[in-house]
C-alpha cells in the first residue's frame, strides 16, 4: 500500500515538473480482495492492487487533468505535460476556480491493521460458515467476502485517499473495509443480509448467513396479490435505495445551480413531513470513511432537512460558488459533471423498532429491499424499481405471509410527506437509517416470483 | 514484457496450477466534455497492469498488479495460486475448461483515423461550436457536447500455449440538452443517450453521425417537449427506435441469456434469470419475427475482437431463432452446461485488474422485411418511442419498465402529435411475443451500450446492439401516471 512517504515523493515530483499557476495531485486506490460465492461454492476469488494518480493544473482560468498509475519520474513528467496541454488549448472560464486552501490534516481512525492483513483462507472460512448454514436448511447461498485497504469502491471506482495542492493543502487518510454479504435462496424464497465494517473482526459471518437464510425461508411460496397503493413498512436497506435518489435528484448542489432540482428555490421552506430530519454527520460513531472530498475540503456536518424544512444542499466548491453558498466538502475530484454526493447520511428516527412499525399496520406490506431503481420524472422525483428478497403481507399488525414482488412508481416528494412513523435508526455501515412506515406507496405491476 | 508475462504463467504452473493465463493490458482513454460554454471534462487517462488467473485443484484464483517488474508479476502469480487453494476449500466439482485451440496471432480494430493523433484543438473547437449551437432557447438550462476515445492493447498468454496480441479501439460522442420551465424537465440527446454513440473504430465515426446537422432540431425538441402532451395511459401498439431497441435487447435478452447468471453465480448482486436451462431449444421467447443474433465478428461492434479474455475466437450464433430460445452466452468453464464442446467466447474483463466473466457479445435484433414508412402507415393507433431515457427490470429479467426521451403519436398510419414522458411496461416473453414487425436491412443501425455493469467487484463492459425499428402490439404505456 502506498504510504505517506511514497505519496510525498510523487507529489514533489509532480509539483517540480509543473509550470502551471497551481497544481493538485489526488491519489486513490489500494488493495482489494474479494471472494465471491454462489450455489454454495466459491466461484471467483480475486485480489488487486491498483492506484490512480490524478494531476490537475490550473493556468489562469483554464485547467487540465491527466491521470496515470505509472509513478516513474518519466511518466509523472508526461502526465503533467498532458494536463498542461489540455489546459493550454481551452477557452477561459469563470467556472475554473483557484484551488482549495486548508492546511495539513491526516486521519487513520477508519484503518485497522488486522483487516488489511486478512488472508484468502480467512475469507474462505467466512464463506464456508455461510455455506454450511445455508446447506443445513437446504438453501443455496451466494455472496461476497471482501476486505480492502484503501479506497477502491464497489464498482471499481477509485476514490481519493490523498490530496495535495501547491497552495499548501494536504490530506492523507488510511482506511480499511470489510464486507460480508449473503443471499440465500430456495425456490422462490430469497433473503439477503449484509454487514459492512471498518474492522473485519466486527463481522459475524454466521449471523449474516442466518439472517439471510431466515428471510429466505420466510419468503417461500409467495402468493400473488394485486398491485396498487399500500401502506408499507420499509426496512432500512429499502430506505437507503430511495434516499440515494433523493440526494441525487434533490440535494446535489450542481443540480440546484442548474435548476434541475425540484428543491432549487425552496431553501427555508417546509418540503417534507415534520417528522423528517435528514443530516450529514461525519462524526457519527457508526459511520466511517474519509472526511474530506475530492478537492481536500473537509466534509461538514450539516442538516439538509430539519423537521421537514429544507435547510441546506450538498456542495462542492464550484456549485457553492454558482449558488452563493459555502462548500460542504461533498464534491468529487474536479473537474466533473456530476456535482456533490452524500458521504455520511443520517435520517433521524423514532423510538420503536421494526416490529412496532409492523404492529401499527392494519393492512399493508413489509418491504425488505428494493432493486434496480431509476428515475422516471426528475421534477416530481418519481422513481421506479422492484421489491426484492422478501416482501410480506401484513394484516392486523402481523406478518401473514410472503407475496410476489412488485414494481413501484413513487414520487419521493410525496413519500417523505407520507411518513406515518419512523423506527430506531440502524447502522448500515455507510448510512444510519430507520425503518419507515409510509402511506400509499404506489405499486403499479407485479412479476412472476 | 512478453517474457515477464510468460514467466508469471510458468511461476503459477511451478506452484502447482493445472492451468494459468496472464493478460498485460495497456489502456489509454481521452474524455472531453463542453458544458454550458465551459470545458467540464478534459481528461487523459492511462493505466497498465497484469492479471494472472490460475486453476489449482479445480478452483480459481486471480491476482493483479500494476507493478510490472518480474518480481511483482511472479508474486502476483504466487498470490493467485494461494487464492485458488483457498477457493478449493469451498467447491463442488472441479472446474473443467472446454478445449480451445491455442493460437499465436493478433487482431487490430480497423480504424481510419487514430483519435489520439487528432489535435486536441480540433476536437475542442468542434465541441465548443456544437455546444454553442444547442442554446436555441433560454429554457435550455444545460447543454453538453462530448467525445470519448480509448485504446486497449492486450497481450494474452496461457499454459495452453496461446499468445494473442490485440489492439482494440473505440470512438464516439454526442450531445444532450436539458430544458426546464420550472415545472417540467425534458432532455434530448443525439445520436444516443448516455454520452452519445460509440463504435469500435477511429475518429472517422464522428463524421458519420450527422452531429452538426441535427443539433438545432434536437435542442428544439427538448424545448417543445415542455409543452407537449403526456404519453397517454393504456394499451397501444408501439414502434421502438434503434436506441430503445438496443436497450430492450440488452436488458431483456442479453442479461437473461448469460449462463453464469442462470446458474446462480450472480444471484447476490444482479440476480438470476428466467431463462433456466430446461428452456434451451424449446422455450418460446418471442414471436416468429424475433431473431436475436450474437456476433462478435460484427464490423465496428463494441464487443468485436479476435478473441475473448480466455483466448476463445470471436463467433456468431442465434440466441433466439424464429422466436425460440436457442443459445446461451458462455465461457470455457460453463460451455458444457449447454452441451457445447466449445465456449461461445463471451468471457471478457474490464481491464488488467479484473477476472474475465461472461459478458454480452454484440447482440442484435435481426432485420425483418418491413419498410419503416410502410410500418408506420400500417399502424392505426400507436406511439413511436425514441431514444432511451431510463430503464428498470426485475432480478429474473421479466418485469421491465422503460422510458424514452420523446414519442410521437401515430393515428391512422401517420405520425401526429409529439408526446413527452413516454414509457411502457411489460413482461419479457409477453413483450417479444407481441412483436409483429421488424424493419428491413435498409433500416438496421448499430447502436450500443458503453456502460454495462456486472459482477463483484464491478466491471464495466461495452457491446453493440444493432436493430431496425420494430412494432409491438397492445403494450401497456403511460404506466407512471
Amino acid at each position: 500500500m502506498i504510504g505517506e512517504k511514497e505519496f510525498g515523493i510523487i507529489r514533489d515530483r509532480v509539483f517540480a515538473a509543473s509550470n502551471a499557476d497551481e497544481t493538485e495531485v489526488v491519489l486513490g486506490g489500494g488493495h482489494e480482495n474479494l471472494t465471491r460465492f454462489g450455489e454454495n461454492r466459491i466461484t471467483q476469488n480475486v485480489a488487486e492492487e491498483r492506484y490512480q494518480l490524478r494531476v490537475r493544473v490550473r493556468q489562469g482560468r483554464r485547467q487540465g487533468l491527466a491521470s496515470t498509475n505509472d509513478f516513474s519520474p518519466g511518466s509523472l513528467e508526461r502526465c503533467v505535460r498532458e494536463a498542461e496541454a489540455l489546459a493550454a488549448i481551452q477557452a477561459e472560464s469563470d467556472r475554473v476556480l483557484d484551488m482549495a486552501d486548508g492546511g495539513e490534516r491526516r486521519e487513520d481512525a477508519a484503518w485497522d491493521e488486522a483487516t488489511a492483513a486478512v488472508s484468502p483462507a480467512e475469507r474462505a472460512a467466512w464463506v464456508a460458515a455461510a455455506v454450511e448454514t445455508a446447506a443445513r436448511e437446504g438453501l443455496e447461498a451466494g455472496g461476497i467476502a471482501l476486505t480492502s485497504e484503501g479506497t477502491i469502491a464497489d464498482y471499481g471506482e477509485i476514490e481519493p485517499f490523498a490530496v495535495a495542492n501547491t497552495r499548501g493543502l494536504y490530506r492523507f487518510a488510511k482506511k480499511t473495509r470489510a464486507v460480508f454479504e449473503v443471499s440465500a435462496q430456495k425456490g422462490e424464497g430469497a433473503g439477503r443480509s449484509r454487514a459492512l465494517a471498518r474492522r473485519a473482526g466486527d463481522i459475524d459471518p454466521v449471523k449474516v448467513a442466518e439472517d439471510a437464510c431466515r428471510r429466505a425461508l420466510e419468503s417461500r411460496e409467495p402468493r400473488q396479490i394485486d398491485p396498487k397503493p399500500y401502506t408499507v413498512v420499509l426496512e432500512p436497506e429499502a430506505v437507503r435505495e430511495l434516499l440515494f435518489f433523493l440526494h441525487y435528484l434533490g440535494f446535489n448542489g450542481l443540480a440546484v445551480a442548474e435548476k434541475r432540482s425540484p428543491l432549487f428555490d425552496k431553501l427555508g421552506q417546509r418540503v417534507f413531513g415534520e417528522n423528517v430530519t435528514l443530516r450529514e454527520d461525519p462524526a457519527h460513531p457508526d459511520l466511517f470513511g474519509t472526511t474530506f472530498d475530492g478537492e481536500g475540503v473537509d466534509t461538514a456536518a450539516l442538516p439538509l432537512v430539519a423537521d421537514g424544512v429544507l435547510t441546506s444542499f450538498l456542495h462542492d466548491r464550484l456549485s457553492a460558488r454558482l449558488t452563493g453558498q459555502a462548500p460542504t466538502g461533498h464534491g468529487l475530484p474536479q473537474p466533473n459533471s456530476w456535482g456533490a454526493f452524500p458521504r455520511f447520511p443520517v435520517l433521524d428516527g423514532g423510538e420503536g423498532d421494526l416490529a412496532d412499525l409492523v404492529g401499527g399496520l392494519e393492512r399493508g406490506l413489509l418491504v425488505t429491499r428494493l432493486w434496480y431503481l431509476n428515475v422516471v420524472d426528475p421534477m416530481q422525483m418519481v422513481v421506479t424499481g422492484m421489491t426484492r428478497d422478501g416482501t410480506f403481507l401484513v394484516e392486523n399488525g402481523q406478518v401473514v405471509g410472503p407475496v410476489k414482488n412488485f414494481r413501484f412508481n413513487q414520487s419521493l416528494l410525496h413519500l417523505f410527506n407520507q411518513v406515518e412513523a419512523l423506527g430506531e435508526p440502524e447502522a448500515l455501515g455507510d448510512a444510519v437509517l430507520p425503518p419507515l412506515r409510509v402511506r400509499d406507496f404506489r405499486f403499479t405491476s407485479g412479476t412472476d416470483f | 514484457m512478453k517474457n515477464r508475462v510468460l514467466e508469471a504463467v510458468d511461476t503459477a504452473r511451478s506452484r502447482g496450477a493445472e492451468y494459468a493465463d496472464a493478460r498485460w493490458v495497456q489502456a489509454r482513454a481521452e474524455e472531453l466534455m463542453v458544458k454550458n460554454g465551459a470545458l467540464a471534462v478534459a481528461e487523459s487517462r492511462e493505466t497498465q497492469g497484469v492479471g494472472v488467473r490460475v486453476l489449482k485443484g479445480g478452483a480459481w484464483g486471480f491476482a493483479s498488479t500494476d507493478r510490472l517488474d518480474a518480481g511483482s508479476l511472479n508474486a502476483a502469480a504466487a498470490r493467485a495460486v494461494e487464492i485458488a487453494e483457498a477457493s478449493a476449500r469451498v467447491m463442488r466439482e472441479p472446474v473443467q475448461l472446454a478445449v480451445e485451440p491455442a493460437e499465436k496471432a493478433g487482431y487490430t480494430t480497423p480504424r481510419e483515423v487514430d483519435p489520439f493523433t487528432v489535435p486536441l484543438e480540433t476536437k475542442l473547437d468542434r465541441l465548443y461550436k456544437l455546444e454553442e449551437s444547442l442554446h436555441v432557447d433560454e429554457r435550455i438550462k444545460v447543454a453538453q457536447a462530448q467525445m470519448y476515445f480509448d485504446s486497449q492493447k492486450i497481450l494474452f498468454v496461457s499454459t495452453d500455449g496461446a499468445v494473442l496480441e490485440q489492439d482494440l479501439m473505440a470512438s464516439g460522442g454526442g450531445y444532450a440538452v436539458t430544458a426546464t420551465d420550472g415545472g417540467s424537465i425534458q432532455r434530448r440527446s443525439f445520436p444516443d443517450s448516455a454520452g452519445g454513440m460509440h463504435l469500435s473504430a477511429g475518429y472517422e465515426v464522428l463524421d458519420e453521425y450527422g452531429l452538426e446537422p441535427n443539433a438545432e432540431r434536437i435542442a428544439g425538441e427538448a424545448v417543445a417537449l415542455l409543452s407537449a402532451d403526456p404519453c397517454p395511459a393504456g394499451e397501444r401498439d408501439i414502434i421502438l427506435d434503434w436506441s430503445q431497441l438496443a436497450l430492450q435487447v440488452h436488458e431483456s435478452c442479453g442479461h437473461p441469456s448469460e449462463l453464469d447468471r442462470v446458474l446462480g453465480m450472480e444471484a447476490n448482486f444482479a440476480g438470476r434469470s428466467f431463462l433456466t436451462t430446461e428452456k434451451l431449444g424449446g422455450f418460446r421467447y418471442g414471436s416468429d419475427q424475433v431473431n436475436i443474433v450474437a456476433d462478435n465478428t460484427l464490423p465496428r461492434g463494441l464487443a468485436s475482437r479476435g478473441w475473448d479474455d480466455e483466448g476463445v475466437a470471436a463467433q456468431k450464433w442465434h440466441v433466439v431463432k424464429d422466436g425460440i430460445f436457442s443459445g446461451y452466452l458462455t465461457s470455457r468453464e460453463l460451455a458444457h452446461v449447454e452441451g457445447n464442446p466449445r465456449s461461445r467466447g463471451c468471457n471478457r474483463a474490464e481491464g488488467w485488474n479484473r477476472i474475465p466473466i461472461i459478458r454480452m457479445p454484440n447482440l442484435g435484433l435481426a432485420p425483418g422485411d418491413w419498410d419503416l414508412d410502410d410500418l408506420i402507415a400500417d399502424t392505426e393507433d400507436g406511439i413511436w418511442m425514441e431514444t432511451n431515457r431510463s430503464w428498470s427490470i426485475d432480478q429474473m429479467r421479466l418485469n421491465f419498465q422503460f422510458s424514452t426521451e420523446i414519442g410521437w403519436e401515430i393515428k391512422g398510419g401517420k405520425k401526429t402529435r409529439m408526446l413527452r414522458d413516454c414509457n411502457y411496461q411489460s413482461r419479457t416473453p409477453d413483450f417479444w411475443g407481441a412483436c409483429d414487425a421488424v424493419c428491413s436491412e435498409t433500416w438496421w443501425r448499430p447502436f450500443g451500450v458503453m456502460n454495462c455493469g456486472k459482477g463483484e467487484p464491478g466491471q464495466i463492459a461495452r457491446m453493440t446492439h444493432g436493430s431496425a425499428p420494430a412494432r409491438f402490439r397492445k403494450i401497456r404505456v403511460g404506466v407512471s401516471q
